[in-house]
Formats: structure tokens, C-alpha cells, sequence
């Protein structure tokens, strides 16, 4: 009896020793409201960076949820709230509906029209490999110029395929990589092309991640190293040209911040619209999911790409809507003419 | 410590007195082998994926060889592999998740009958454990991956005993991991961060305050047909508290399985 004196509440001890509670939010509409505005104050990586008063944020809309307050409501009220956060990574996903916050590319020129490039500078003729559309143009100068489209970082961009892309262009002087409406991907493929522009590791940007609920919970920043050019293959050393637009976001973002800190290379276009923080997602309990950057990124200099980065100095082009429609491109002709130079 | 030093003592001691040796191992150390199936329900929450608990079903199947040791002490040692899978469903049934669980264990135990037809076990081994955690709707976290080695302390007992002249023997078995070694990424870190090679501090010392697993089974063994068929239930928990990332894996799960006696009769010189 002795024994089990002790044992009991030792046993009773143990089986409770690792239970951490964690927070449940009934499934309702303050109740839904609640998990939402506790994730982004938890895990959201820019509060301070944005200077967002959340916790003011937070009570000003949760005045507006009443005991009737219909999900199609909760949904408007959580969009509006989350729109605070101006930022193109935060999204809230239901059955209905799904909100973007679009005005890091909807309040500036477009300075892009595929059907433009397609039509008078590629000629319907191209050729299409690892998720990227590659030709050789011809400057007025006279020079070849091997051009590569990238729309979207979304797919792996194979080595094989980028291989034989760049060797279609070894007897170009200059290399254009055009990221126009790239709205991001894999930074896996990110890596991938810058690979080819380095020959020893590059040290392109720092990346930190929350170490807990605070808002500067943070870690040291780590450095985002890229490995050199793959063994058997020659990287591109000869000047390149990276185009950009407002709708550059998140990978190709980044992709703008690792090319740009080259020394052969020049970032031509207009700003791109930023997206630095890799993002991380939770559901709600109405079942829900939030999407939210989560762990940001600077370049190598420790500055916030964030809000975007801009064109090289000196190399701010915008397009015209009148001359894409009659097929002129101004950012692509600053391009093919800045290598003559 | 001291908390985990007294839980052992007890625990040897509540064994210690009312053991007696049980008689020597059989000369012809037989291989008893168990494979087991489970099926019943699973509860699975990880906070680095979704605050948000997920239940359904889960699946197991599970072999264990045990075999006691030469020579005159009643030890035996108990190979133990185990893999299950579960899917689950958020209570709204919006977001679907994944569990894989795998698990490797090695115990060395000691045999006592402290009465006729009843032997209790205790001893300790090696646990290897991994898994993961797959959210698919989750962007760029949608996988918690989970692996750990750890110490662990088990204990059993079976009693034999006849119904209506048929023989049975009722077993419970619990399997106890105590100190060990695990994996977790910090708070927000994403795995392309550790890709990258930030793994510093992604092993963490394990115990039960901060990595707590359970397997429980207790079941009945009948004789059928010159093998013995395990009827049972399973009680599994995996819980882990790491950087403020809160994961819990329980499952329930009723089990059959089948379990033989294989002897050694190659000839020997």
C-alpha cells in the first residue's frame, strides 16, 4: 500500500507531464474572427515592418460582428481587416470566396502585353523548354541577343532544359531574361537560374523566421547561399539584362534581388511589386485557411525587399499602352539597345 | 530529473515486490512472432501546421519477435517494427491531412511470476520513431516531419486462465519512451530554411515534459487452429512541446493479429 501511495500520483504525474494546452476557438463568427486576428498577431513576420497597429486593427472590427453576423459578412469584415496588411502574400480562402489583396499591382501601369512581345518580337516563333520560352533577337545594333521569357517560377525549372537554352546562346553578346508578370513559385527555381550567373557561392540575401508568438520574435538573419554553376556547365558571364514589372512578386522578387547584386548585371523596367516574406498558412475552425508571410527576407545589404526593389539606376522604363497596342514594347527596345551602348 | 529518477525507482520497485523468478528459459528458446492489424481513430494537431485538430481514420501493422536469451536468467529480448497511417479531416471537413508513422523498437525485459499463471515484464530499449504530418493545402508548410530516438521503459503482463475449459491469456503491454533525442524545427522556420542549412537547434533532448509517447496494448489471445489469434485494443499517443510548436498524434484502435512459436531443430554438433 505504501508502494501505491507513491505510484498513483506519480503515474497520474506523468500521463499529464507533456499535455501543453493550446488555444481553441468555437466555430462562430467571433469565435472564427478570433483564431484569424490571433494568427496574423502570431505569426504575421511584418506587423512592426508595416507599423500596423494590429491589436487596434483587431478591435475595430470585431466591434462589427453581431450574434447575426452571416459567414458571406465575416468573410468581408476578416477581407478588410487582413487588407490593412498590404501585402499581395495574404490571403483568406472559404468555400465562397477567396480574398488577394491587389493593389501592390493594380495601382501602377501594367508595362507589359504578351501578346505584344509574342506577336512582333518573338514572331509566333519560339522555342519552349523547362518552363521558360527562349529565342535569339536581333538589336537594331546588329547584335544577337538571346532572350529568355519567364512567366512563372510555379513549375522546376529543369537543368537540362536551362542547359540547352543557353547554349542556343553562345554566340549572343548579351542575355535578356525577361520576368514580366511573374507572379512567383519555387525558389528551388529561383535557384536554379541564378546558379548559372555565379561561379563561386553567392551569398544573394538573408532569411530570418519567427522564434515565437512575439512580433520581434526573431531568429539571427541566414544567409540564402547559392551554390555556383552545376560541374560540366560554363555559367554566363557576359552582361545580362533582368525585365521587370509591378507584377514581379515573391520568387520572381527574389530572383530580381539575387540578379541584381551581380556586377554583369542590369535590372531594366519599372519596380517590382515586392512579396519578400516566404508565406505559411492555418486554417480557421469554419474551416477557413489564411495565408501570411511568415518568414522574410532581405538582400545582402540586410535591406526589406518587401515593398519591391527597383530597376538599376538609370534604367526605369515604363510602356506605353498606345505603343504595346501598336506593337511596341519600351522596355524590351531599352534592352536590345542598352548592350550597344 | 528527480521526477524521472523517482518514476523509476517506483516503477522497478512496484515490480521488484512481487516478483519471483520465473523458471528457466525453455531450452529451445522459441521465436514467438505477432503480426498484428489495427484499425480505429486518430486525433492529430500540430500547430506549426494549423492550429486547427484534425480526426479520422487510422490504420496500423505492427510485427514483433520475441525470443528469450540463452544461458539460465529469464530475459528475452523483443524486436518491434511498426508503421501506420492515418487520414484525417478538419471538423468542418474543409482541409484533409496526412499522418505516416513509422517506428522501430528494441527491448531487452526480464520474465518474474509472482503467482501460478501470471507473468509480469519490465525492462527497457531503443525506440526509433519518425513520421510526418502532411497538410497539402498548406503553401509552403505543409509537411511536419517528426523523428526521434529515445530510451524507453515497458512492462507487461499476461495471465493464463480457462473459460468454460478453453484456454486463454489476457496480456497488456505498454511501452514507455523516456529520454531521448528528437527533431523539430523552430517556431516559423520553413524547411527551405533548413534546406538552406540553418539546422542548428533542431535536435532536441527529449522527456517526458517536453516529448511524451505512449503505446498501450491490452488484448486477449485465444488458441485457434495451432496458431493463437489476438484480439486487442491499442492506445497510441505521440506528443511533442518544442519552440512553442504543439503536436499531439492519439490514436485508438482495435486490433486482431495472429501470433506462432517457431523452434530452431537444425542439428547441431
Amino acid at each position: 500500500m505504501t508502494s501505491l501511495r507513491y505510484l498513483l500520483p506519480a503515474l497520474l504525474c506523468l500521463l499529464t507531464a507533456a499535455c501543453h494546452s493550446y488555444e481553441e476557438w468555437p466555430d462562430d463568427a467571433l469565435g472564427n474572427f478570433d483564431a484569424l486576428a490571433t494568427i496574423i498577431d502570431e505569426h504575421y513576420c511584418y506587423l512592426d515592418e508595416k507599423g500596423v497597429d494590429w491589436q487596434s486593427v483587431v478591435s475595430e472590427h470585431r466591434k462589427l460582428i453581431t450574434p447575426g453576423t452571416t459567414q458571406q459578412e465575416l468573410f468581408a469584415i476578416c477581407s478588410d481587416m487582413l487588407s490593412t496588411l498590404e501585402d499581395g502574400h495574404v490571403n483568406l480562402a472559404s468555400r465562397f470566396d477567396t480574398y488577394y489583396y491587389r493593389r501592390w499591382w493594380t495601382d501602377y501601369p501594367q508595362d507589359f502585353n504578351l501578346r505584344t512581345l509574342q506577336q512582333y518580337y518573338l514572331g509566333f516563333d519560339w522555342h519552349s523548354v523547362a518552363g521558360l520560352n527562349y529565342k535569339v533577337l536581333t538589336a537594331p545594333s546588329g547584335q544577337r541577343i538571346g532572350y529568355i521569357f519567364c512567366p512563372s517560377f510555379g513549375t522546376a525549372i529543369g537543368e537540362t532544359g536551362l542547359s540547352y537554352a543557353i547554349a542556343s546562346f553562345q554566340e549572343c553578346d548579351a542575355l535578356i531574361i525577361d520576368i514580366r508578370n511573374n507572379g512567383g513559385g519555387l525558389l528551388t527555381s529561383v535557384e536554379t537560374l541564378v546558379r548559372r550567373f555565379i561561379s563561386e557561392p553567392y551569398t544573394a540575401g538573408y532569411m530570418r523566421h519567427k522564434t515565437g508568438p512575439g512580433h520581434n520574435d526573431f531568429s539571427e538573419p541566414y544567409p540564402i547561399t547559392y551554390k555556383p554553376c552545376p560541374e560540366g556547365q560554363v555559367p554566363w558571364t557576359k552582361p545580362v539584362a533582368v525585365l521587370t514589372n509591378r507584377s514581379c512578386f515573391s520568387a520572381a522578387n527574389d530572383f530580381t534581388m539575387a540578379m541584381k547584386q551581380l556586377p554583369q548585371v542590369t535590372i531594366i523596367g519599372a519596380r517590382t511589386g515586392g512579396g519578400a516574406g516566404m508565406p505559411f498558412s492555418a486554417g480557421l475552425p469554419n474551416g477557413w485557411n489564411v495565408r501570411f508571410s511568415a518568414c522574410p527576407v532581405t538582400d545582402a545589404a540586410g535591406n526589406s525587399v518587401e515593398g519591391g526593389i527597383d530597376p538599376t539606376e538609370g534604367c526605369e522604363v515604363h510602356c506605353d499602352d498606345a505603343d504595346l497596342a501598336a506593337g511596341r514594347d519600351a522596355i524590351l527596345d531599352f534592352a536590345l539597345n542598352y548592350f550597344a551602348k | 530529473m528527480a521526477r524521472l529518477s523517482l518514476l523509476i525507482l517506483l516503477l522497478w520497485q512496484a515490480v521488484a515486490l512481487v516478483a519471483e523468478e520465473a523458471p528457466d528459459s525453455l531450452p529451445d528458446r522459441p521465436l514467438t512472432t505477432t503480426y498484428r492489424l489495427g484499425a480505429g481513430g486518430m486525433h492529430a494537431l500540430s500547430t506549426y501546421l494549423t492550429p486547427i485538430p484534425h480526426t479520422g481514420a487510422t490504420f496500423a501493422l505492427e510485427g514483433e519477435w520475441r525470443r528469450a536469451l540463452s544461458g539460465s536468467r529469464p530475459l528475452e529480448q523483443t524486436w518491434h517494427a511498426g508503421f501506420d497511417m492515418g487520414f484525417l479531416q478538419d471538423a468542418a471537413g474543409a482541409s484533409a491531412m496526412t499522418n505516416v508513422g513509422l517506428e522501430l523498437c528494441w527491448n531487452m525485459q526480464r520474465r518474474f511470476r509472482p503467482v501460478r499463471d501470471l507473468t509480469l515484464t519490465a525492462g527497457a530499449g531503443l525506440l526509433l520513431e519518425g513520421g510526418l504530418l502532411y497538410l497539402p493545402r498548406n503553401s509552403n508548410n505543409p509537411v511536419a516531419a517528426r523523428a526521434s530516438v529515445n530510451l524507453t521503459l515497458n512492462a507487461g503482463a499476461d495471465y493464463s486462465f480457462k473459460l468454460w475449459g478453453y484456454p486463454l491469456r489476457a496480456f497488456e503491454q505498454v511501452s514507455l519512451p523516456s529520454l531521448g533525442v528528437f527533431f523539430s524545427p523552430h517556431y516559423g522556420q520553413s524547411y527551405y530554411e533548413i534546406y538552406l542549412g540553418d539546422r542548428n537547434g533542431l535536435a532536441r533532448c527529449g522527456w517526458w515534459g517536453n516529448h511524451f509517447l505512449i503505446d498501450n496494448l491490452v488484448g486477449l489471445e485465444v488458441p485457434v487452429c495451432g496458431i493463437r489469434l489476438q484480439l486487442g485494443y491499442g492506445l497510441s499517443v505521440k506528443s511533442s512541446f518544442a519552440s512553442d510548436i504543439n503536436t499531439r498524434i492519439t490514436s485508438h484502435r482495435c486490433v486482431i493479429g495472429i501470433s506462432t512459436d517457431w523452434i530452431n531443430v537444425t542439428r547441431r554438433k
